[in-house]
């Protein structure tokens, strides 16, 4: 008998797992689908990590749910567990006429009610001295804040999963069926599941899935970007987020300090038909640190420990929080790039249209708010109390992030556990450092094995493969 | 003698050298993260015990199982399975070792599928005994290389090395400028550009085992000039015994430069 929930949620990105994780604290019966073994493997894996305050023009949908979600951070944060700073961002103008867009950004945020301020070259470089003295102006935004986009997905999913959730992964959406009785059936490569209703959470995917679904002809298409993660050697000295001044048609590259102490360069946009090609290219990469030059001179090619590309979900619609107009009961849900920003807001939001469109629900009052904090060693003032709630904190394995074997074993066991050494990286930022786990990827391996039930040869290094083949 | 203990990272033959030079002008502390010293030299080999023997006869005191984590110019917080301890001590000499370059080290680019690891995280998952690949792409011709391309060999596994002297592989390529991985979700091919032309080697792992780089990972340590920090992490020399001898020359010229602390 196939399972039936009321709401079947495809795509375990920031928005999926956002809406799950919504709808699980409520009386609905909830199933989230995703296709990779392991959840945050899209665009919400490959970002710069930046929960914006301002990210266009107000009157639009996408600048209320950023509206609504900026303020509530470190309030969700702390409840999740997840790192967030609200380090505030300075947008940089390098001329005249990037001063003049500047003026009519900050326009538009105080017509939007988020703050800003322009500030003299002098205040730009008291602000953040890392910032070129060919700066003619800067917007301060002091809300913008980092965050780390993979502890907030896998977060969203770990708290559906806790409050009942079906949390299935590797279970790619093969066939979309309406049935008789007006519920859903959805074939996936993992057995089938039924929904009254369904969320498109489907990121770049989400044009395939409307067209299994019979719905509407979603105009959407990868959109790829390049990023370089530098070194903290240098990133600790950035206090801000510093931003090129937006043109018209791009946000171009940005500087951005990360919830880790690395720094982000990016991201790159091009355009592409094929949502896997995930490759970085070295003359695109260069480029890529030139235009950062302009913005902060000190960044140099040698300060690069990794680079990484990720493809967001661009569409003739920048953001689709709506039913289908020809499938009524498929709910779409997917965001240009902003899908961090606007998830707590978006989550609330994709909850009161499923109950317009009749879904009755209830708060449960029992439902888990607070996942168990896990204490990060690198940043722990005082680290024997750690080790004296667990040994294990006592115990190095990533030496360059500094984290230690407590992380490890609870990113191994948590309710959407870590399943490869890429899993292990995305919940706790080990092999994220200068070395990329030279020094610790084994140890990591041999733990993931141990977890998994696999050897050196066949745990998995990522999502799609195994260390040996 | 001074009253705050000359603090020595890494129990290689670098930081044993150091510790023996240093035990002649006041206390040495020697950290290892791992519960036994040799380092590179490996804690089982006759030149390994030869050289803890002789810092140990010079008075060093060891504290293995041990690792530093940060170093604020007097004191070193160290991790271990007792517990966080605060060390009190001065000058900091770091010898933590060399790891191979990293992708981006090397401006490799290309895809990030599974099978691309450095080769010292391949040379402890092949001391398990198991086959791990078929063909691999062994890139570079540091200290791994020579290892990794021996245990791989013994399993049937074929290395193609790419190096300008090696003879450690069953094919030997020279070094391209450029280096791309293919394969989506593991690797399926290394790419190598040379100005005219562009040869894709079918393999299904490729093993970074190229430029020894120097390990930095105790924070306030990182950088070079960081204050109250020797670093003493040279690629060459590379005999165990030359290590050494440069590890005491290096603590010499530091009390020559700063003086007796006697």
């Amino acid at each position: 008998m196939t399972k039936q929930f009321d709401v079947v949620v495809i795509g375990g990105g920031v928005l999926g797992t956002a809406v799950a994780s919504r709808i699980a604290q409520t009386s609905a019966s909830v199933c989230l689908l995703e296709a990779e073994t392991d959840v945050c493997e899209g665009a919400s894996k490959g970002n710069a990590g930046v929960a914006v305050s301002y990210y266009g023009p107000p009157g639009t949908l996408e600048t209320e749910l950023i509206n609504r979600s900026y303020p509530h951070w470190e309030e969700l944060c702390g409840r999740l567990g997840v790192p967030y700073r609200r380090l505030g961002a300075v947008m940089v103008a390098l001329d005249e006429a990037e001063t003049l867009r500047l003026e009519h950004t900050l326009l538009e945020l105080t017509e939007a009610g988020v703050r800003g301020e322009m500030l003299t070259p002098t205040q730009v470089r008291e602000l953040e001295p890392l910032v070129t003295t060919d700066c003619a102006a800067g917007l301060l935004m002091p809300d913008e804040g980092v965050i780390d986009p993979m502890a907030l997905t896998v977060a969203y999913a770990n708290m559906a999963a806790a409050n009942g959730a079906s949390v299935r992964l590797g279970a790619r959406v093969i066939g979309i069926d309406r049935l008789d009785d007006g519920t859903t059936r959805l074939r996936t490569s993992s057995g089938d599941v039924r929904g009254r209703f369904v969320v498109n959470a489907a990121g770049v995917e989400a044009g395939r899935v409307a067209e299994m679904a019979g719905g509407e002809d979603l105009r959407c298409w990868p959109r790829k970007g390049q990023y370089a993660v530098l070194d903290r050697a240098f990133a600790e000295q950035l206090s801000h987020i510093v931003f090129c001044t937006h043109s018209a048609t791009t946000k171009g590259i940005n500087v951005v300090p990360t919830t880790h102490g690395s720094a982000l360069l990016g991201p790159t946009a091009a355009d592409l038909e094929d949502p896997l090609d995930k490759s970085t290219d070295w003359p695109t990469v260069d480029a890529l640190i030139d235009s950062a030059r302009r913005l902060v001179p000190s960044i140099t090619p040698d300060q690069v420990i990794k680079t990484f590309a990720a493809n967001r979900p661009a569409g003739d619609e920048q953001h689709r929080l709506r039913f289908d107009q020809r499938v009524d009961n498929l709910l779409h849900c997917t965001d240009r790039s902003a899908g961090v920003s606007i998830s707590p807001a978006a989550a609330e939001l994709a909850l009161s249209l499923l109950q317009e469109a009749g879904l009755t629900v209830d708060e449960r009052p029992d439902a888990i708010r607070v996942l168990p904090s896990v204490p990060r060693l690198r940043t722990e003032r005082n680290p024997q109390a750690l080790f004296e709630q667990d040994p294990l904190f006592g115990q190095v394995v990533c030496a360059c992030e500094h984290v230690s074997a407590a992380e490890i074993n609870h990113a191994l066991s948590q309710q959407v556990p870590a399943t490869s050494v890429d899993g292990v990286r995305k919940r706790t930022g080990a092999t994220y450092g200068r070395c990329q786990g030279s020094l610790c990827a084994a140890g990591i391996s041999f733990m993931t094995a141990m977890a998994t039930g696999t050897g050196p040869g066949t745990v998995k290094q990522t999502c799609r493969g195994s260390v040996g083949s | 003698m001074t009253s705050a203990p000359f603090l020595v990272v890494g129990g290689g033959p670098s930081g044993l050298g150091c510790s023996s030079e240093l035990a002649k002008h006041g206390q040495v502390l020697l950290f290892d993260r791992i519960p036994v010293a040799g380092g590179t030299a490996g804690w089982e080999s006759q030149t390994g015990r030869q050289l803890v023997r002789e810092a140990a006869a010079r008075g060093v005191t060891f504290r293995f199982g041990k690792t530093a984590l940060r170093y604020d110019g007097h004191d070193l917080l160290v991790a271990s399975p007792t517990g966080f301890h605060d060390v009190k001590g001065g000058h900091l000499f770091f010898a933590g070792g060399l790891r191979p370059a990293s992708q981006a080290d090397l401006n490799i680019d290309g895809e990030r599928p599974a099978g691309v690891l450095p080769a010292t995280v391949a040379e402890h998952l092949l001391h398990t005994g198991t086959r791990l690949w078929s063909t691999i792409v062994l890139l570079g011709d540091g200290p791994w290389a020579r290892p990794v391309a021996t245990l791989c060999r013994a399993r049937g596994t074929k290395v193609i090395a790419v190096s300008s002297r090696a003879d450690w592989g069953d094919e030997r390529v020279d070094w391209p400028q450029r280096l791309s991985v293919l394969g989506r979700d593991r690797i399926t091919h290394v790419r190598l550009r040379r100005s005219a032309e562009e040869v894709d080697i079918p393999c299904d792992a490729l093993i970074l085992a190229e430029r020894p780089t120097p390990n930095r990972n105790v924070a306030g340590a990182i950088v070079d000039g960081a204050p109250g920090v020797t670093f003493q992490q040279p690629s060459s020399p590379v005999a165990p015994e030359d290590r050494f001898e440069a590890g005491i020359q290096a603590a010499r010229s530091w009390i020559t430069m700063n003086g007796d602390l006697k």
